[in-house]
This record gives structure tokens, sequence and C-alpha cells, in this order.
């Protein structure tokens, strides 16, 4: 339809009239007529919420949903962290620091319920008959024995141990528990493979990089939170509401083995949506606990980059020698390995997951499962962990029906002591218990696909064929997960600031230089929100005269 | 904030300078009072002597609760008239093999391993190579830890600053292509042969010897180490080749370029008590590290590449016969062996030494055995290029070299 304004009139002088007066339009070329008048039902988008919490949370379902669509691990791993220029603010998470009665928060922030009667799954009892573990047993049994007072008795460390270092508990626990970890899976290993084929082609990491970054809600907000809240009009109603805290693990195993295939699941994933699967609630700030904040980028790292065959964990070995320099009146030792395993169980799983195309925000197709042995050389702690779901973010803490759970033993003695050269009091059990672990062998899931949110032929970023944004995502993501600092700290409000330039303005002719002075939030700057790398004239594409000034980014 | 900035922010300096500037410019009005009063017999005093008269206090030693270093002249509790020649982990021999033959009384077979070593080198099956490169796959491209890499220099402009990287050490990859090929290893050879074998982590040998009225010793840290219940065969009668000459260094003394200290512990150290089964040390792996540098900063040569693990080895070797036969034995009853693997998880340098004599004196009688091989690469290329993960050129001889190594008795 053609529009043409045959008159204008200057809208000043028709201050009385409607303010449509400016134009006048005539429509040509309209039918005079039409020929059929049909009745359509008219096609109108659904109503909507308008409401402030309702839009918020349609933002946040797009972002999620944004996620899920990227063909790449690389890249949604990227992608999570695309808001943030300095980071996530990350409540910090440390393998070995383990505060007193944290085992209910642990439990909340993953989500898993925790059985009670300190036993493994029932699916052990029929992995191996007991005469068959009983063969395997004494077959090695006398091999581990001798490792062991090799490592207790035989074996000199001075030099690499100085004369304070020995004194020192939870040094001689740590260097104990590595050496006894790798003698026992060195024969394990040996032993087993001729039997399970499985083991052949395990890969094997020590002191292996874990890491995991996932999003908590339900947790009460902070007064600072309520009061900024209560002074907004929109948000006041909104200033008793849960807040999402962003978590990142960081963990230290002794050793991990790795398959080509996922182990057996312990319980479907219906199973898993009992409502008797109990999960405790801990909605306090986790900074009571003893946490601390720091901002830092969200990684998530099973320790190995996205492409190894070798991509779903069996087995991994912890060290609890921190439990020597806990302090005896907390006597929660139980509490403190059981909130260890979950937490690292749940984070190696996680980081795995991640590995299949799955994240925080985008939850699990099928349920993944880990084994992990906690020891310090001499006392052993076996747990079992299937993991169901991921997604804990905001509501979904409480209102997910799904439930990660968590099987563990109590700690168990391998030997009561060493004495003359020898053992003394060797548990065939504990054996029994590490066999039955090597023993469970990884299947194939049929007709499961494996990796439904990545892309068929693009799964990892090298699979990518323009090779330019290959390179640069592959380099851009691994600097993000280093976690270097930057070359400039992130602004803030000095307290000298806030003194002479806030709260009284004793500076009022100086020029405004800082961001917040100008209203700019600097803790909301984007990732990408920088200018982009100069090439320099000589090295442009299309030569030196060339206006091609800025190199490409490719942020997912 | 930071809390070491120090801030001027808010001050009032300026003021404060700009007063004592006014204040400085004034001249003070000499009265000539002093001169008068002294006329009158009036003895002047200074004020602040009558108000603060000086009061003399005595000094106290305070014994501090924690330990001080202690000065490193001859009040050091390790301080000794007898000078020591030292060798440690991150030193280099300047000479190269001619002064570690001379050193260690050794005679060289360059580029060739004894026959019976040769002879366990067999070619391995596809699936075995396979296992292989999905080993230097997993430690040298795909293992996820990040550390602080060594600087990187251009010589040609050596002002240039490179962005500090960040990646797989070389200690790092060299410790894990060690692990998995030993895995490989134990998965490959006979029971037997894995029961008589361990394997130690960590571990550091310690040598103090004699030789022409000097006194040496040589330490060394070894990331991985095999021990076995046997020890190695020799490989060749101790009495062969008695008069084949040593090379000649002159001008140079066989000590040149080694440090030498007033301060030290004599210490025999060895990481496996006399007593254990797994007592016979075997194979021991090293890593060669950017950081292994000359004094001088002249460029590390292959031939003090090769030096070093002579020197490690022997280390081994010697603080071995000593932990066997005793700490002052000088003629071995009978030869020690030991095998080096040394790498920095790229290229891998095989070297076996036979230990027939502690007794290093002089260049006559006899004399220690050593064959090594020059630097073999186990691929050309492990890293990712362009976004990919690459492995270029991998060479299987490596792996047969320690599968041989493995398996000799």
């Amino acid at each position: 339809m053609t529009r043409m304004s045959l008159v204008r009139i200057k809208t000043r002088f028709c201050r009385g009239f409607d303010s449509s007066v400016g134009h006048i339009v005539r429509n040509y070329s309209v039918p005079a007529s039409s020929e059929k008048h049909e009745k359509k039902a008219p096609q109108y988008p659904p109503i909507q919420d308008q409401f402030f919490k309702e839009r918020r949370r349609r933002t946040y379902e797009k972002w999620h949903e944004d996620i899920k669509s990227i063909k790449t691990v690389e890249e949604k791993l990227f992608k999570i962290n695309v808001p943030r220029y300095y980071g996530w603010k990350s409540l910090m998470m440390h393998e070995y620091q383990i505060p007193y009665n944290s085992l209910d928060q642990a439990q909340y922030i993953t989500r898993t319920h925790l059985v009670k009667d300190m036993k493994l799954p029932s699916y052990y009892e029929t992995l191996l008959g007991s005469d068959q573990l009983d063969h395997i047993v004494q077959e090695i049994r006398s091999q581990v024995e001798d490792a062991i007072a090799f490592e207790y008795i035989d074996r000199k460390r001075e030099g690499i141990l100085s004369e304070n270092e020995f004194e020192n508990r939870f040094l001689i626990d740590s260097t104990m528990a590595e050496a006894v970890v790798r003698q026992v899976n060195r024969i394990l290993l040996a032993n087993l493979s001729s039997k399970y084929s499985h083991l052949l082609e395990t890969q094997v990491d020590y002191n292996s990089r874990l890491e995991a970054f996932w999003v908590v809600g339900g947790i009460d907000p902070t007064y600072q939170v309520q009061k900024c809240k209560e002074n907004v009009p929109y948000l006041k109603k909104y200033a008793n509401d849960p807040v999402d805290r962003h978590i990142q693990y960081k963990g230290k195993p002794i050793a991990q083995l790795r398959y080509d295939f996922p182990l057996h699941e312990f319980i479907s994933l219906s199973e898993s949506e009992n409502p008797a699967l109990t999960v405790p609630q801990y909605t306090l700030d986790p900074r009571t606990l003893g946490y601390s904040h720091e901002w830092q980028h969200g990684t998530s790292i099973p320790g190995f980059w996205p492409g190894d065959k070798s991509e779903f964990g069996g087995l991994s070995y912890h060290n609890c020698s921190y439990l020597t320099i806990r302090p005896k009146e907390y006597n929660d030792e139980i509490d403190a390995l059981s909130t260890q395993s979950l937490l690292a169980s749940y984070a190696w799983l996680l980081s795995q997951a991640c590995y299949q195309g799955f994240s925080t925000f985008n939850d699990l197709t099928y349920p993944l499962v880990t084994q992990t042995i906690i020891t310090n050389g001499q006392t052993w702690s076996f747990s079992a962990y299937q993991l169901n779901t991921t997604v804990v973010h905001s509501d979904h803490v409480n209102n997910n029906p799904r439930r990660n759970v968590c099987w563990i033993t109590k700690p168990l003695k391998l030997f009561e002591k060493v004495e003359n050269g020898k053992l003394v009091g060797f548990n065939e059990d504990v054996l029994r218990y590490i066999v039955s672990f090597y023993a469970n062998a990884p299947q194939e899931r049929v007709g499961i696909n494996m990796k439904p949110y990545l892309g068929e032929t693009e799964n990892v970023v090298a699979d990518i064929e323009d090779p330019e944004r290959r390179a640069w995502l592959e380099k851009h993501y691994k600097h993000l997960v280093s976690n270097r600092p930057r070359h400039r700290l992130r602004p803030e409000i000095y307290a000298w600031q806030k003194i002479y330039m806030i709260d009284n303005k004793r500076r009022p002719m100086e020029k405004r230089r800082e961001p917040w002075q100008f209203n700019i939030n600097m803790g909301r700057r984007r990732l990408d929100d920088h200018t982009p790398e100069y090439i320099p004239k000589a090295l442009r594409p299309g030569g030196p005269k060339s206006r091609k000034k800025w190199a490409n980014t490719y942020y997912p | 904030m930071r809390l070491s900035q120090t801030l001027f922010k808010h001050h009032l300096g300026r003021m404060i300078k700009k007063h004592w500037v006014v204040q400085g410019l004034k001249r003070p009005t000499i009265m000539y009072s002093e001169q008068n009063l002294e006329q009158h017999g009036i003895r002047v005093v200074d004020a602040k002597d009558v108000v603060n008269p000086k009061i003399e206090r005595e000094w106290i030693n305070i014994e501090v609760p924690w330990k001080t270093e202690p000065k490193r002249n001859n009040t050091h509790p390790d301080w000794h008239d007898r000078i020591c020649l030292t060798f440690g982990d991150t030193e280099l021999l300047v000479e190269g093999t001619s002064q570690a033959q001379l050193l260690l009384k050794t005679i060289l077979f360059q580029n060739e391993l004894p026959e019976r070593i040769e002879n366990l080198a067999k070619d391995q099956s596809k699936e075995v190579n396979d296992l292989v490169v999905r080993a230097i796959r997993t430690s040298n491209i795909f293992d996820a830890h990040q550390e602080l890499l060594p600087k990187k220099k251009d010589p040609a402009r050596p002002a240039y600053v490179f962005p500090r990287e960040l990646g797989l050490t070389d200690l790092r990859k060299t410790n894990n292509l060690t692990q998995k090929f030993l895995r490989l290893c134990d998965l490959l050879s006979d029971s037997t042969v894995f029961k008589n074998r361990n394997i130690i982590h960590d571990s550091r040998v310690s040598v103090p010897f004699e030789k022409d009225e000097d006194l040496y010793q040589f330490t060394s840290k070894m990331e991985t180490m095999l021990t076995s219940t046997l020890p190695l065969q020799p490989l060749k009668s101790k009495n062969d080749l008695i008069d084949r000459e040593l090379p000649n260094m002159f001008p140079m003394h066989h000590s040149v370029g080694l440090n030498r200290s007033n301060i030290y512990q004599i210490q025999d150290l060895y990481p496996v008590d006399a007593k254990s089964n797994w007592l016979n040390a075997h194979t021991i792996f090293i890593c060669y590290d950017v950081d292994i540098k000359n004094v001088t900063e002249l460029p590390v040569t292959q031939d003090q590449i090769i030096s070093r693990a002579i020197v490690k080895a022997f280390a081994t070797a010697a603080s071995c016969a000593k932990q066997r036969f005793g700490t002052s034995v000088k003629e071995l009853p009978e030869p020690v062996t030991v095998q080096c693997v040394q790498s920095n998880g790229k290229w891998f340098q095989f070297l076996v030494y036979q230990l027939n004599t502690l007794n290093l004196d002089g260049t006559e009688g006899i004399r220690n055995f050593c064959w090594t091989t020059s630097q073999i690469d186990l691929f050309d290329e492990a890293g990712y290029n362009i976004g990919r993960p690459v492995l270029k050129g991998y060479n299987p001889e490596v792996f047969k070299k320690i599968y041989a190594f493995y398996n000799n008795s």
C-alpha cells in the first residue's frame, strides 16, 4: 500500500486538534471490493505473564535453550561464562577444606540422597560370585600385603622430606596414601587385566585436574540483597525471595580410572523420582559454614580436555589425610568423609556430563555412575554415586522430582598396624571391595543417544570446519578456563572514595573518571565487551590499505 | 583494594609542603644572646639535655622462637674445612661426556646398547602400538593441567617479551608417559617379571666418594625408579678393556665447573632399605627440563645432556652398591648395573651403566662401562595445531627399548 502526504501542516498551528493531524493520508490501490470474504480465526500469540519475575524467568529460560542448542562442548561451557567479564562470584569449595556440619548443605546443593545404612548398592552382590571373588582376593592378597609393607617399612624418604616434614602427620599421611594407592592400583590392574578386558584400555591419570561449576537456587538472600531490593519499588515484594548461588568445586584426586563406556546404572531414572529419597533442606547462606566467595570463570573439567575417547569415569581415589589435622572435638569423621565423597563424585560426574552436552541448565537424559575410594593408606572408605539430575538452579532445587543417590561404607582398616616388618590384622574385606570396584565393567548403552544436545558431526571444537573459528575457540576456551588474572584489576569503589566522594562530598571539582560515577556497574560487564584484537596493517588479509582493522571474534 | 597500595588520594600534602616552603624562607635573626650571657658568666645549656637527659640502656639479646638461617660462613653448623665438589639436579658437566668419563673412570660406548638388550627389543604388535599412541595422546595432548611454562626467548631479539603460556610442563608430560608406558610393560610382561619389579616415585640418592684426594658428593632425584628382586646381570667382564685409554681433557681438570663448597652434609642416601626384597636399582627415569642450563649461559649441548644421565646413573649404581656391600666398599665383589631413561616428554635417551669399581683414583685399573643411545624422538609433533589435536610421526622404537629395559634381568 502506498502512503502519500498531500498536504503538510505544521503541527504547532493545530494545538487544539488531535495529534494525528500532521499528515493527511490518502490510500491508493485499494481494491473497491474483495472477491472473498473468508472469516479466518485470528492467530494471536500466547498471552504471557508480563510481571517482572515471569519476564526474568523467560529470559533465563531462553538463555538455557540457547546453551542447549549449541553444537560443541567447549562452546557450551564458554556460553555459560559470557555474561560476566570478570567471572561469576562463585562459592569456592576445595576438596580438602570440609567445614564442620556441612553434610546437609552438600546434599542440598547437589540434590543428593545419602543412603543411611552404610552399605554399597545390592548391584555389587550380583557382580561377582563369592567363590570367584575369594579366588581373586587370595591370588593378590600376598602381593598387596608385600607392596604395602614395602611402602611402610622398606621405603626410605630421607632427602625427599626434610626433618620438619617428617613430624608433619598431614604430609606423611598424604604421601603414604599416594604411595599405597599407586601400588594397589598397579597390582590390581596387572592381575585383573587378563580377566577383564575393560581394564586393558582404561586410562589412569594421577593428580589430575578436577573442577566443576554449577548453579544452586533456594538460598536465603543476604541482608544487603534484601535492602537493595526494598529500595526499588517494583522489587520490594520480592525482597525475601530465595536467590541463586554459583558454585565452583576444585578437587585433587590421587588417581582416576577412565573408560570408553559408562558404568551400569544402580537404579533407573524413574526410581530416582521416588519421594522416599529424602534430601535435607539447607537454605542458609553457605558462608555461615565457613566457605567464601571468589570472582572466577566457571570451569568444568573432569581431568582431560574434550575429545579424549575415554570420557566416562570408573573409579577415583582421594586422600583423607586432612582428617589428621581436623580438630578432634568435631568428632565427625564419617560426616566429613561422606561430604568429601559426595562432592567429589558429583563434581566429577557433572563435569563428565558437561562433556556429553548436558550442563547445570540442561538436564541429563540418562544416569551416570561413578565409584570413589577415600584413603590415607590404612583406612579405606568406599562409595558409589549415581547422578540422575544436574538441574538444581532457581526453584528446581526443591521441585526437581529426580534425586541423585550416594552410597557409602564405613571407614574400614586395611590393616591394624605394622610390626616386625609385617602387616598385622590384614582385612580381606577391604580388598574385596576394591576388587569389586575394578570388576564393575562399563557397558555400552545400546539404543540411547549419549549426546542428544551436541551436533551430529560437530561434538567438540576440533570438529569445526572453519579453521579460523576453530583455532580462536580452542585458544580462548583454554585461556578462559585457566582463570588467569586479568591485566587490569576489577574496578571497585575504594574505601576512601566511599568516605570522601559518596558519603561526604569533599571533592566536587574533581574530574569524574571512575565507572561508578557514570552509573556503570562493572560487575555486569560481558565477556565480549572489549575492543577486538587489532590487525597491524602489514598483516591484514586484504593488504595494508584494506579497512579490515579488527580481528574476528567468535563468542558463542 | 590492594593492601600493599599506598594511597595519597585525599591528603593535605600540598598545603603542608607550601607551609614548609614559606616557613623555610624565614631568616632567624641573630641576637648574640649566648655570647652576652657567657660574658656575664652564665653557662648556657641545651634545653633538650635538661628535659630529656640521655639514659644508657643495656642491650638485651632475645632468642626468637623461630629458626633463623645460619650465616653461610665458618660459623655455619655444616661448615667443613675440606672443600666438597657437588653435582645436583640442575647442573651440567661443562665438558660433557669426556669429563664424565674421566671423572667416573668410565669407558663409553656411544650410539649402541648392549647386545642382550638389543635382542630383547622386539617389534610390538599393532594393538600394542595403538595403546602406546593412545597413551601419548592422553599424556601430551588431552591432559587438562595448566601450569606456567618457562619463559620463551628469541636469541635473535633477546629483549622481546613473549606472552607467558600456560600448559603442560615437560616434567608432567614425562611423568605421564613414564607411568603409562610402565603400566603397559606390566600388562605385556610375564607375571613373574611383574612380581619381581616394583615402582618407586619421587626418590633421591646421594653418594659421597673420593677421587685423587678430592671429596665429591653426587645427588640425584628420580621421578620414577624401577627396582627388582634380583640384580641385573653384568653385561661385560669387569677386567675387559683395561688398556683402553680415557679421553684427554688437558689443560682442563676433570672437576672443572663442579660446585665447590665448604658447607655440606655428607649423606649416603638410597630410597630402599638394605633388607628389602626389592633392593636392586633396575631402571631410573629422569626428566630433562628446560630449566637445566649452563651457568655460563652458553647453549646446552647434546653431549652435556648425555653426560648428565651418565652421572645420575653412576650415582644410583654407586649408592645401590653401597647399600648392598657396605658404605666403605671400594672394589665391588660383583658389578652393579643400572639402566637409565632420560626424557623431556618428546625425545628419549637410553643408557646402561655398569659399575665395576668405586676406586676412581687415577686413570689406570678397572674401569666402569656405559652404553648410550642418542636422543630418539617419540613423535614429531603432539599438541593442538589450529584447534585440532595432532600426533604426527610416531616412532615405535622408543617403546620397544623401554619394554626391553623392563624385561632385562
